[in-house]
């Protein structure tokens, strides 16, 4: 498969080159994927998929054009390559519009080549069995399993060739708690992992995010408004720090130079407990990226002991604003901290437990305004009842810079972060 | 226009077998601050067949579209339907008949070449720079996507549909006096491709100013004060209303999983003010943002009028949910590309106009919000409700008041709705929404009236 899609990368690039490309990069990936999904706690579908897509960025005197496509074949590869062309010529020139250099051949395999059909099945009903044995007012509504191979090639015109094949089991499942008339919100969990050996209880997430599950049929909503503590779970801590992250170091708001940390490198922007680094070779990570950008990644500190160490700017960002591209601007790991979940929670007197939320994005300067969803009050160290109908509004930054302990535990479901508690947020209801 | 190599096959397909061919095509320029980010063409497309078999479903997509790939996709789903049967027993019987028929959209190729895109999007941003020089950050994006797609299917189906639309946003920033830079962004949506609902840059200068002086005054904002208010939910909120607090909860599909809807048919659920409709492709002799003509099982689509006068009527169906349910399939499996399996979304949800005049609506609430821009919005099973809120006033004594900042509401819908007390005389459509479920993204176009009604608030 390598030297197939590398042909289809090399006849691109050098269409490309004949139709006045300057520079050119060329992804092409290939995949197939066997699923099994059992809807409303039965077997029901089976699905098998094959795909092959290609993606060009040209560029013809500094001005890039993009253009992206189904299907490899010389009619397709060809209409990409003038598409693009076409695309970058209507282009304004833009100096940070660039080609990566070149890295040469870089290849790399991470999982099986070939999915056990069996385990699809077993694993999917075991769950389902196990979760009607011991969570019996848990509705599985949709429950899936797959195994997913891909291959992908890169080249671009300074001569990179990169090649990466992987292979891996996903697994996700839906679903929510009914004890007659009640309901609670819908809720699920997904992994991947090379195999399908354990089973999926066998995850603390899971178990997690299944017993709060059921804890949510009984909601109360808040009443009032006050300035608390929140706990937040590793997930949600983990979708706080992208918000942060993305507004404070990436692209966008630092080309725009409206970022609240534009100037703050070796400054405090978070408590010192913050350490964050991107690193795409942790050990527990499932099929991380190892380019991106052109660029073989690397390990990137971003904040550390609270200060900011990097910004998280792609090679764009970088020339735009005459600043360090970021070696890594994924994979986010936050470092555990001194104390356990359980220390952490006896010092909240009055807060709440938040294990997701939605609203709309943070304004520029990080001023949010969010609803809690699965999540529960907290009073005198104890977690108590769900809430419904609760409000968080805060600012972002200000909250990075409020953290008040961060667990020595760890997630390792995918996200690799730990519990991360907050102070300042004003927490309201009816 | 994608060819059509799929009608030969109708007369072969057994069983219970939908045949589909789609392309998902999607253009775009992006401005940021002068930098052109976004400038780009892409082409999603493939073939998928879905064959019912004794209860369970086979699913096969290919990207490549040819006879062989459609042999080999039927070969494939036919094989993974009666794997699981043979292992597993048959456990429903057959589907109910999809009132199939042929089904046609005007075709389409009125798309625009990327240069007059690029030109277009520049002189809205030139347009912007001339004239207000101040501003701290600005984007601009100018898009328009289409799903083009062929159904056939062994009930005698035919669809052949292209659905385009278009979106152009603004993305303003300024510093507030309190030293935030704040930002507002709007939109306006059209159906079909850029030049047919964009003639020309300066039909959007007008917007570009409106955009202007909304940031202005909210750059003068205040936070909210959190709480249950009184609000008026302005119609463009309107569709965002319908969508999130009944339209997801209505969903059959949803409502088999559990959605309180369920146990609520035939009840009073809301205000007798109140009635919600999903059109399928028309409403009051106008055409709507998605003209759905038949689903992507081959089903004629049909208005569903889920709340009539307060009451609960009937929910949105599937051919699946329709056979658990004894229903009739309305047309509301929709799959966002050739490899998705189809399940129940909504197509163009509306809560329907009243008689209030909105001034009226506003000059009767002595102390409260007026919501007029969203961003996003989520629902669950339970019907608690939120959706953010990009700008809106106080009103205070019956007259609009300062600008509010960003703020999110929340509510149940079926508590709420019933504070409904005044719902305005106007509908208004908005056609740039996407809505996400299940993994997949679907356009959707969302329709209001400004309604009346108690709301909890977020704030400081």
């Amino acid at each position: 498969m390598k030297t197939k899609l590398m042909g289809v990368a090399e006849y691109a690039l050098s269409e490309l080159k004949k139709l006045g490309a300057d520079g050119a990069d060329v992804s092409v990936s290939y995949g197939c994927s066997d699923g099994l999904q059992a809807d409303y706690g039965v077997m029901s579908l089976m699905q098998t998929s094959i795909g092959a897509s290609i993606s060009i960025r040209a560029l013809v005197g500094g001005r890039r054009g993009n253009y992206a496509m189904n299907g490899i074949d010389g009619e397709s590869v060809d209409l990409a390559v003038r598409s693009a062309i076409e695309a970058a010529e209507v282009a304004e020139p833009d100096e940070a519009e660039v080609i990566a250099e070149g890295f040469g051949d870089y290849d790399y395999e991470l999982g099986p080549r070939e999915g056990v059909p069996e385990k699809l099945y077993d694993r999917a009903q075991e769950f389902l069995d196990d979760c009607a044995r011991e969570y019996p007012k848990i509705a599985v509504e949709k429950l899936g399993t797959s195994f997913n191979a891909s291959h992908g090639v890169y080249a671009n015109s300074n001569g990179s060739r990169y090649y990466g094949r992987g292979g891996s089991y996903r697994f996700y499942a839906g679903f929510a708690a009914r004890d007659g008339d009640k309901v609670s919100p819908g809720s699920g969990f997904s992994y991947a992992d090379y195999d399908l050996d354990k089973p999926a209880l066998a995850r603390e997430y899971g178990r997690r995010v299944l017993g709060d599950c059921v804890r949510q049929l009984d909601p109360a909503p808040m009443e009032g408004k006050f300035s608390g503590k929140l706990l937040l779970s590793p997930e949600c801590f983990q979708s706080v720090l992208s918000m942060a992250l993305s507004l404070g170091a990436s692209d966008g708001p630092m080309i725009m130079d409206i970022s609240p940390w534009k100037d703050k490198i070796g400054e405090v922007v978070a408590s010192e407990c913050l350490t964050v680094t991107c690193d795409p070779f942790d050990p527990r990570l499932i099929s991380p990226p190892r380019m991106s950008d052109g660029h073989i990644l690397k390990t990137q500190e971003v904040i550390k002991g609270g200060k900011l160490t990097s910004f998280m700017l792609s090679r764009y960002g970088a020339l735009k604003t005459k600043l360090p591209r970021a070696k890594c601007s994924s994979c986010a790991i936050v470092r555990p901290g001194g104390r356990s979940v359980k220390d952490i929670l006896a010092d909240i007197d009055d807060g709440l437990l938040l294990n997701d939320f939605t609203g709309g994005s943070p304004a520029p300067n990080g001023d949010f305004s969010l609803v809690a969803r699965h999540s529960f009050r907290i009073r005198r160290g104890e977690v108590g009842e769900a809430v419904n109908e609760t409000m968080i509004s805060g600012n972002i930054f200000d909250m990075m810079k409020n953290i008040v302990g961060i667990s020595s535990e760890t997630v390792d479901d995918g996200c690799l972060m730990p519990w991360a508690a907050f102070e300042g947020v004003t927490i309201s209801g009816k | 226009m994608l060819q059509d190599l799929l009608s030969v096959y109708k007369s072969k397909l057994s069983g219970q077998t939908v045949l589909r061919a789609q392309r998902n095509l999607s253009r775009g320029v992006s401005i940021q601050s002068g930098n052109v980010r976004g400038n780009s063409f892409s082409v999603g497309g493939g073939l998928s067949a879905r064959v019912y078999d004794g209860g369970y479903w086979g699913i096969a997509s290919d990207t490549t579209y040819d006879e062989k790939a459609i042999d080999g996709v039927l070969s494939s789903a036919t094989r993974n339907a009666k794997l699981l049967s043979t292992k597993l027993g048959v456990k429903s019987p057959p589907l109910p008949v999809s009132r199939p028929g042929k089904f046609a959209t005007l075709p389409n190729e009125n798309d625009a070449e990327q240069r007059a895109v690029m030109d277009f999007t520049r002189a809205l941003d030139a347009y912007i720079v001339k004239k207000y020089p101040k501003l701290a950050a600005r984007t601009v994006s100018l898009q328009s996507e289409a799903v083009e797609k062929i159904v056939v299917t062994s009930d005698g189906a035919d669809l052949y549909s292209i659905l385009p639309r278009s979106m152009v946003y603004f993305s303003l920033c300024a510093p507030a006096p309190d030293g935030a830079v704040v930002e507002y962004i709007d939109y306006e949506s059209g159906i079909g491709f850029i030049p047919e609902c964009y003639p020309s840059p300066e039909t959007l200068f007008g917007k570009i100013d409106k955009t202007y002086e909304t940031l202005m005054k909210k750059c003068e904002g205040v936070f909210p004060d959190a709480g249950v208010r009184e609000v008026i939910i302005d119609s463009n909120l309107g569709g965002m209303l319908a969508h999130e607090a009944i339209g997801h909860p209505t969903e059959a599909d949803l409502v088999r999983a559990g959605s309180v809807a369920g146990a609520n048919l035939g009840k009073t659920v809301a205000s007798e003010l109140v009635s919600i409709t999903d059109f399928a492709n028309t409403a009051y002799g106008e055409a709507l943002p998605q003209n759905v003509l038949a689903d992507d099982e081959g089903t004629a689509a049909r208005d569903v009028k889920i709340i009539e006068n307060g009451v609960l009527r009937e929910f949105m169906h599937s051919r699946d949910t329709a056979r658990f349910f004894g229903a009739e399939p309305t047309g509301n499996a929709r799959a966002e590309s050739y490899a998705a399996e189809p399940i129940v979304r909504m197509r163009n949800t509306a809560i329907l106009p009243g008689k209030d005049k909105l001034e009226d609506m506003i000059s009767s609430v002595d102390d409260g919000y007026f919501l007029v821009q969203t961003g996003n919005g989520s629902a669950d099973l339970t019907s608690e409700f939120m959706f953010s809120v990009t700008m809106g006033y106080e009103i205070k004594k019956g007259k609009l008041g300062r600008a509010i900042r960003d703020t999110t509401v929340s509510g149940v819908a079926f508590d709420m709705l019933k504070t409904v007390t005044m719902v305005s005389d106007e509908l208004r459509w908005l056609g740039g929404g996407s809505c996400g479920k299940s993994g997949q993204s679907m356009p959707v176009g969302m329709g209001g009236a400004s309604v009346k009604c108690k709301i909890t608030v977020g704030g400081r």
